[in-house]
């Protein structure tokens, strides 16, 4: 028994062994077969035999093609097929059938033997056909009939771009869809996104509600579809939909021809480069910039009367080798690391039971030499579709993830690659360069050993995240077309957060007695847990009701109520351990610390009601009308229900006789416009804000040797505040031509909001001493464009599609709760109502001195009348010719944030058994800026980044910089130590494109699949951010800088974020 | 069919229980009626006055206040003696400072007044006693805030009661500034009542009958001395004129009365600490490290587990004897000969007097000055401070001509003088310079050749002296500052009561190690005195802003440094008095005698003008 336990077990060590990782997959195999396979097997058709032919028509999943025409190829007469796919034709032996479907590549059937059969359509790759039924809030619809603005990425789309965040899969596929990627640090899903620049958007995964770091961390062969609503569409999430709704649906089972079911499974391997990792200078060179910097007497203007800090003997020993200079940066990275991503499906189904299973597995390393940045996850889920009796149906979905971020302990990321940039090349890694003795370094920082996670300690961070739904559906007697549903979901999130940091020794060496003296940092070695759990709950009872009337009138309704409960809880504690037992368990009394975060615990109910009616008439003229009340209990009684309607409307013009007589249908296929107008809410930043009294804990005081808890009174509330209101304006059009060669659609767009928080204590007198509550105030608009245009066409036999998107989207405030400027300069600045927001106010460069002759006779004083100026030093415009430069001159120079302007172009090509696909994607109107490190040589008196050594500098070091007969080098960077960059020549425009990702893939022929017992293999090469295309010097332009609205500075962000990466993978995927 | 008529019912069972109701509270907000109905609730509504009382203790910073929360909380040498020449340090200017950073704490003094509004209404549930002290101590709450406020503007509005909004109109909210002498004149009142309401004893932290007085004694000498010597030395304008700063010279003897009698009244409550006076050296640094001093008056505590610990002990000395940190603020020599004159480090033949050992020059100074600074050749947990800026090959001629520190003497130039940026350079197998400073680099190695010990806690490992390790408390008012400011009240005033100053003098005196002082004692001296007790306190930027000199102390001043060298022909150390290596300039303008009121506030309240003269 024991020894039975010991090799199932994860060996001590932690590692898991591949044989045991291969027995669990051909294990879940196994159940899943003896679960399944045997009861499948018996469903195999009956042959059917007689004259005429008789074939049904089925697209690439198994489901019937209505309207698919099938003509002799002879004489091109035929038929169509009916609801069923089906159709019947008097043929002979050696006739040729020609069958058709828009937006299906053509096929053709030789009659033989047999009089029965099925053709199984391929779709020709591209943007979905009209035909395809599209995911939209409650419900589906053809894309035909669709009225809002809906973009869907199908999972064949979505999985051409290999990475390990599913949103960042998305960039640049479809229009309005912003992404910005900002590191590629494993575990962090550090990427910013929206829809048309609204914020953050709500994510609906299988009709449930979800954070944003469950779609990350999905694993992409589960996900079916993606449908983006960006307009009133989206109306029906009611008070959360203000920003547009992300609806993720997982895939399902489907019948299978033969019943038999298909094992999938795949495998990516790739290999990470790291973009742009900065790299610093030398010792010799740190202190030739640090002289330079310090030769320079600013308070006289002259050469500096004292030492040079670096004295020419001390930099000659580095020059001559006897003291080694340290390359911190090299010193803690690699090269490359690897990434993997494994997954395991199984799918199937016949008439009464389908379900698709799926389970995957992901890790990334780091670029740490260590690896101690790791991640890895497992994703599982199971769909299962019952048909429990002729009219009841029953859903089952379960699904789940797992997973655990490592880190060194301590520390965050972001210092290590600042100390690491800033420290100084003269210090060694090792005192007395002895590899047993880590030197001291500032704040203990020593880059060598923050990677160390045995030295250090380690934080981990896990996720265990839980869904289960059980829906039933019943079409109810009596009323044809009626169903009733009801679905309950119970989600369970755990993050678990472990955190241990050791003290450790660092060392110095006296050189006087031969000794090395330890410093143990870091101490004492603590132990800090943090558990946050939280349940949601969500049930769901609805009537759907679909008829056709008349054959021409179409008529859906539905009514919905739901309901959720969602309750949050969570601690912290923390012991000091002296054992070296990094538990809580083995923790020390003295010091401990339990606490809790507040804004952890909570509980919500929210209760609403959905209602959806849609009418076509002969799906030429499109309605629908939505609703949604929606109830809250975090606003107050006064102000807690909100009434969100939406309408909207089509007109298929290329379905009336007038147009199809004027221009063929088989030249336009398609031709609709749309248009939508609805109201939505968007009740995040509102919280219990009405609700008077005392925060607790507050601030408190050490009393009486004991730490008293203080409180902090809510001041003033609102019993009026609730969500914001939102109003979402669409028109579009969509149109396709010569069967795919054209195809597009274009949108125009405002979304207005009112009642945005603001408070107006601005006004009130300081004296009075409370803060005014936030009121619904004020208000702004985001208005933009989206274009999709795309071609899809077969070339001999070359199958290929390019699709074209670009998006802009810009927000003005409407009006913004204001205080009085002190100036006129200051309320041109200051006002910010009827402006767009996000305005970068700096000022505007001029360029760089070439000479003294030139500051002599430069008639503004740049600073201190230009005394101090030197040549190479920058000059920026004086814009209201006041004859200096001071924040007058400041004038909006940039705008902030994602960019306005993306777009996306995504190439697919199939020939033979090839197939190719690329996807480029940019932005412009994009600004970024950089600070500390990345902007200035020797920040604080550190180090510096290459780049700074093409400056301005005297031909002769020793030369007097002040004296105007100095010959200088010229260089991108002034003199060190003249002023850094501000204004237009610090903001640099980040416009860029890139091939975000390039896969070739290339599929085994039928005949040697068949041998070899395959259904399907496939196997391909792929790159993720392959190449970029950029103005940017020195950085990766979606890495940010200094960005983010209304923020000046955040420390995170000032360029030390883990880097981009750029990949390099192989994968194959086979089915059996 | 049965089977579904089941599975309906089941169903219908399942939504009736999970049906909610919206009327879900929030789990951490509490109400009036639960803190001022029991005990431990007052308390913590008094702990979150304390907590935000501004206190100007180790995380203090001049330009950026109490820094409750804020990540440079570390920074402890951020300390107000950069600006006035106890230290140089971090500070490029006293402009950096000089005009404050906004303080407006009316939240603060709202929650005091709420408090003094709200307390009687439920007073029924407590002894009369409770509610007295209560009472008390916010009324000592109210008159620190106030201090707080007056001490950087002048006259500033004085709200007694609890403002409404929007019960009354923005118009009756925009209330104008009060005079100066008014709002001293008030602190005093409040003093007074805490003095009444408040009971002998205190907790740890909290105030009593004599916690109160002795501030009493603090503010009243303010007062006065803003009275004797406020007028001739400030800039003029609208809020001169008005009385919004400066008091009648008048009224100046009436506040040393004050401040003399308040001064007197803690006498007999508080004593100096001597615990130790075998060793008055050790005695002096215990007396800021011992908790049960009978000379701490009114202190601040720290705890690691509250997330208030300090980092004095890891930024105020070299990183080389912390774990953690790094230090940027340094005694100045100037500070160091305010004990005793110039140090003997000179020959009379005028050249620098040759050490074997740096710790020889301790050697008689006074064990107050050497329990407040630390020198070259001093020692702390076991390591010594190495003090060395570098060393000269050979060494002639006189300790004069190096006194600029400007690189261009025989003996600096030519490589016979070597410096380095760190300890690991070497010269003939010897550190350049040593492992506590001075550097040629960078300014976390002591610029000046001292380092702060007052606070120190010597006692603590290596290991425990990391940022926000250090627990030890902040006395912000101690029994030798009453003894101070009754001399200083009791030589102002004059006449007899000039021997009662002698006498407070002395007790310090003896304590400290110093010599006694006789009837030639001034006003100068008794200031002189208080320059030495309360050396880096956090003091003397408002004493020389009280007395009015500071414009005179700082005027294009540079301070100067004792720094240490290794002569290599002769194995000796000498000591060179320079100009500290930032040579930076100090210049207090007179404006700066009061910061501006916040411009923000101007902006909402036109009654606030005319803002204070200069601005």
């Amino acid at each position: 028994m024991k020894k039975l336990l010991m090799t199932n077990c994860y060996r001590l060590d932690g590692r898991m062994p591949v044989s045991v990782l291969l027995r669990r997959f051909t294990g879940l195999l196994g159940i899943f077969y003896l679960l399944l396979g045997g009861p499948l097997q018996a469903q195999q058709p009956a042959a059917i035999a007689g004259n005429p032919v008789k074939g049904r028509i089925l697209n690439e999943k198994g489901e019937p093609l209505a309207g698919a025409s099938v003509r002799y190829k002879k004489d091109k007469k035929g038929t169509t097929t009916d609801a069923n796919g089906a159709f019947s034709l008097p043929a002979q032996r050696g006739d040729v059938l020609v069958i058709s479907y828009v937006g299906y590549a053509e096929n053709q059937y030789v009659v033989g033997e047999n009089k029965t059969f099925e053709v199984s359509m391929k779709p020709l790759p591209g943007n979905g056909n009209l035909n395809d039924v599209i995911v939209i809030g409650y419900g589906t619809q053809k894309k035909v009939n669709v009225t809002g603005a809906v973009s869907v990425i199908k999972a064949e789309d979505l999985v051409v771009t290999k990475n390990e965040n599913v949103v960042n899969m998305m960039t640049g596929k479809v229009p309005g869809l912003r992404v910005q990627q900002l590191s590629s640090e494993p575990g962090s899903f550090n990427t910013q996104y929206d829809i048309r620049g609204l914020g953050n958007p709500l994510i609906v995964i299988d009709g449930v509600p979800r954070g944003s770091g469950d779609l990350s961390r999905m694993d992409p062969s589960e996900i079916e579809s993606v449908s983006v609503l960006k307009d009133a569409s989206a109306a029906i999430y009611g008070v959360k939909a203000a920003n547009g709704v992300i609806l993720v649906v997982t895939k399902h089972g489907a019948r299978n021809a033969n019943g038999k079911f298909n094992v999938n499974y795949s495998i990516n391997q790739s290999w990470q480069q790291f973009l742009n990792v900065p790299e610093g200078v030398n010792a010799y060179q740190f202190m030739e910039l640090t002289n330079e910097k310090y030769r320079r007497d600013f308070g006289t203007n002259s050469t500096a009367t004292s030492a040079p800090v670096y004295s020419d003997s001390l930099m000659a020993l580095y020059k001559n080798g006897t003291l080694k200079s340290t390359d911190w940066v090299k010193a803690i990275t690699r090269p490359s690391a690897p990434e993997t991503q494994h997954n395991l499906n199984v799918t199937g189904g016949n008439d009464k039971v389908n379900y698709f299973f799926d389970l995957g597995y992901f890790t990334q390393g780091s670029l740490f030499r260590t690896n101690s940045i790791n991640y890895n996850r497992w994703n599982f889920r199971s769909n299962v579709n019952v048909n429990v009796a002729k009219n009841i149906r029953a859903q089952v979905l379960v699904s789940g993830y797992t997973d655990k971020k490592n880190q060194p302990g301590g520390r965050s990321v972001w210092e290590i690659f600042k100390y690491a940039e800033n420290l100084f090349p003269t210090d060694p890694v090792y005192a007395n360069y002895n590899p047993e003795y880590l030197h001291t370094e500032p704040d203990n920082a020593n880059p060598v050993a923050l990677i160390n996670s045995d030295l250090v300690g380690k934080s981990n961070y896990q996720n265990k995240n839980f869904q289960g739904q059980l829906g039933l559906e019943y079409d109810l007697p009596f009323v044809s077309g009626l169903t009733a549903r009801v679905m309950y979901n119970y989600g369970l999130g755990i993050a678990d957060n472990n955190t241990v940091r050791k003290a450790f020794n660092l060392y110095d060496y006296n050189a006087t007695n031969d000794t090395y003296k330890a410093t143990l940092v870091n101490s004492p070695s603590t132990v800090n847990r943090q558990y946050y759990t939280n349940t949601n709950t969500l049930m769901q009872l609805s009537l759907n009701y679909k008829r056709q009337f008349g054959g021409v009138h179409n008529v859906g309704a539905l009514l919905l109520y739901e309901e959720s409960h969602s309750t949050g809880d969570d601690f912290s504690s923390q012991r000091q351990f002296s054992l070296g037992i990094p538990y809580l368990f083995a923790g020390d009394d003295v010091n401990q610390v339990a606490s809790m975060d507040g804004n952890g615990l909570y509980e919500y109910v929210t209760k609403s009601l959905v209602g959806r009616f849609t009418y076509d008439y002969k799906g030429k003229y499109l309605a629908e009308f939505t609703f949604r009340q929606d109830g809250s209990s975090r606003f107050s009684p006064t102000a807690r229900w909100g009434f969100f309607p939406a309408v909207l409307a089509g007109w298929r013009i290329s379905n009336e006789p007038f147009l199809q007589n004027l221009v063929s249908p088989k030249i336009l296929s398609n031709l609709k416009v749309r248009a939508s107008y609805g109201k939505t809410g968007d009740d995040a930043p509102v919280q219990y804000q009405w609700v008077s009294g005392y925060n607790y804990p507050g601030t408190g005081a050490i009393l009486g040797g004991n730490y008293v808890n203080g409180l902090t009174s809510r001041g003033v509330t609102n019993d009026a505040l609730t969500w914001l209101k939102s109003k979402a304006f669409n028109v579009g059009v969509d149109f396709d031509l010569f069967n795919g060669l054209l195809g597009g659609s274009v949108d125009y767009f405002t979304r207005t909001r009112d009642g945005l928080l603001a408070t107006k204590g601005a006004q009130l007198p300081g004296t009075v001493g409370v803060a005014l509550p936030q009121e619904n105030l004020n208000g702004d608009q985001t208005q933009g464009i989206e274009i999709l245009l795309t071609h899809r066409r077969t070339v001999h036999q070359v199958t290929y599609n390019i699709s074209g998107n670009i998006s802009v989207s810009r927000t003005q405030n409407r009006y913004h709760e204001e205080t009085r400027a002190g100036s006129s300069y200051d309320s041109y600045k200051g006002a910010l109502t009827d402006r767009y927001t996000n305005i970068w106010w700096d000022y505007v460069y001029g360029g760089q001195f070439g000479s003294y002759s030139q500051i002599y006779g430069y008639g503004v004083n740049t600073g201190g009348g230009n005394q101090s100026a030197v040549p190479g030093d920058y000059y920026y415009q004086d814009l209201n010719h006041d004859g200096v430069i001071d924040a007058k001159d400041q004038v909006p120079i940039a705008t902030r944030d994602i960019p306005i302007v993306n777009f996306g172009l995504t190439l697919g090509a199939n020939w033979q058994q090839f197939d190719l696909s690329v996807l480029l994607q940019g932005a412009t109107d994009f600004h970024v800026q950089y600070a500390e490190q990345l902007n200035e040589p020797l920040m604080f008196g550190r180090s510096a980044l290459t780049q700074f050594l093409d400056r301005w500098r005297p031909a002769d070091p020793n030369a007097n910089e002040f004296d105007p007969n100095t010959k200088w080098l010229p260089g991108n960077y002034p003199n060190t130590g003249s002023p850094v960059a501000v204004g237009t020549r610090a903001v640099q425009n980040a416009t860029y494109m890139r091939i975000k990702s390039l896969e070739i893939g290339y599929t085994l022929p039928r005949k040697i699949l068949n041998i070899a017992g395959f259904q399907n293999l496939r196997i391909y090469a792929n790159s993720y951010n392959l190449a970029t295309l950029t103005g940017l010097k020195n950085s990766d332009p979606e890495h940010p800088g200094v960005v983010g609205p209304n923020q000046d500075w955040n420390i995170s962000q000032g360029g030390y974020l883990y880097p981009m990466n750029r990949t390099f993978s192989v994968g194959a995927s086979v089915s059996f | 069919m049965k089977k579904i008529s089941y599975i309906s019912l089941f169903l219908v069972v399942l939504i009736a229980a999970s049906c909610r109701k919206l009327d879900v509270a929030p789990l951490n907000i509490i109400k009036d009626a639960d803190i001022f109905s029991n005990e431990n609730g007052v308390k913590a509504y008094l702990a979150s006055i304390y907590g935000t009382l501004p206190i100007e203790d180790f995380i203090y910073q001049p330009n950026h206040g109490f820094m409750k929360n804020d990540g440079g909380r570390w920074q402890c040498f951020y300390h107000p003696g950069s600006l006035d020449g106890e230290l140089v340090g971090p500070y490029g200017s006293t402009d950096e400072a000089a005009t404050g950073f906004g303080f407006w704490p009316y939240d603060n003094i709202r929650t005091v007044n709420y408090l003094l509004q709200t307390l009687p209404k439920y007073a029924s549930a407590f002894t009369p006693d409770q509610v007295h002290q209560w009472m008390g101590e916010a009324y000592f709450c109210r008159a620190y805030f106030y201090f707080a406020l007056v001490k950087r503007y002048g006259g500033i509005p004085i709200v007694r009661t609890l403002q409404n909004y929007p019960q009354q109109s923005i118009k009756e909210l925009q209330v104008p500034r009060d005079k100066e002498e008014d709002v001293y004149n008030f602190i005093g009142s409040d003093l007074d009542s805490a003095y009444m309401l408040l009971p002998e004893t205190n907790l740890r932290g909290t105030a009593s009958k004599y916690v109160a007085a002795a501030y009493k004694s603090r503010a009243m000498l303010y007062a006065g001395t803003i009275a004797k010597y406020g007028s001739g030395n400030l800039v003029t304008g609208d809020a001169l004129t008005k009385g919004f700063v400066g008091i009648p010279a008048a009224d100046a003897g009436k506040f040393f009365q004050a401040a003399y009698d308040a001064a007197k009244l803690v006498e007999g409550h508080y004593s100096l600490y001597e615990k130790n006076m075998a060793n008055k050296e050790q005695n002096y640094a215990d007396a800021f490290l011992d908790n049960s001093s009978p000379e701490n008056i009114f202190v601040k505590d720290y705890s690691l587990t509250s997330g208030t610990a300090h980092s004095w002990d890891a930024t105020l000395t070299c990183r080389y004897m912390t774990a953690d940190g790094l230090s940027r603020c340094y005694p100045t020599l100037d500070l160091v000969e305010r004990f005793g004159g110039p140090l003997p480090v000179v020959n009379n033949d005028g050249t620098p007097r040759r050490f074997t050992d740096r710790a020889d020059l301790l050697q008689g100074l006074e064990p107050r000055l050497l329990a407040t600074v630390y020198f070259p050749g001093a020692t702390l947990r076991g390591l010594n401070f190495d003090i060395q800026r570098g060393i000269f090959k050979t060494f002639t001629g006189s300790a004069a001509q190096e006194l600029s520190n400007n690189n261009n003497t025989p003996n600096e130039a030519g490589g016979n003088l070597l410096m380095a940026d760190k300890p690991t350079v070497l010269y003939n197998g010897r550190n350049i310079m040593g492992f506590a400073g001075v550097s040629t680099g960078g300014d976390d190695y002591t610029r000046t050749g001292f380092y702060v010990r007052k606070y120190v806690d010597y006692k603590k490992a290596q290991s425990a002296c990391g940022l926000y390790q250090s627990t030890q408390s902040y006395i912000d008012m101690r029994y030798a500052e009453v003894l101070l400011n009754r001399a200083e009240a009791a030589m102002e005033l004059g006449g007899a009561t000039q021997a009662d100053a002698i006498a407070s003098i002395n007790q310090l005196r003896d304590r400290a190690g110093a010599t006694p002082a006789t009837a030639s004692l001034t006003v100068d001296s008794v200031r002189n005195e208080r320059c030495k007790e309360l050396a880096f306190e956090h003091q003397y930027w408002w004493d020389l802003r009280r007395w009015r000199i500071a414009d005179q102390a700082l005027d294009n001043t540079k301070f100067y440094g004792l720094l240490p060298y290794y002569v290599d022909t002769e194995g000796k150390y000498i000591f060179l008095k320079q100009v500290e290596p930032f040579q930076r300039s100090y210049n207090f303008q007179k404006k700066y005698y009061y910061e501006p009121i916040p411009g923000g506030e101007l902006g909402k309240n036109p009654n606030l003008f005319p803002n204070n003269p200069g601005y």
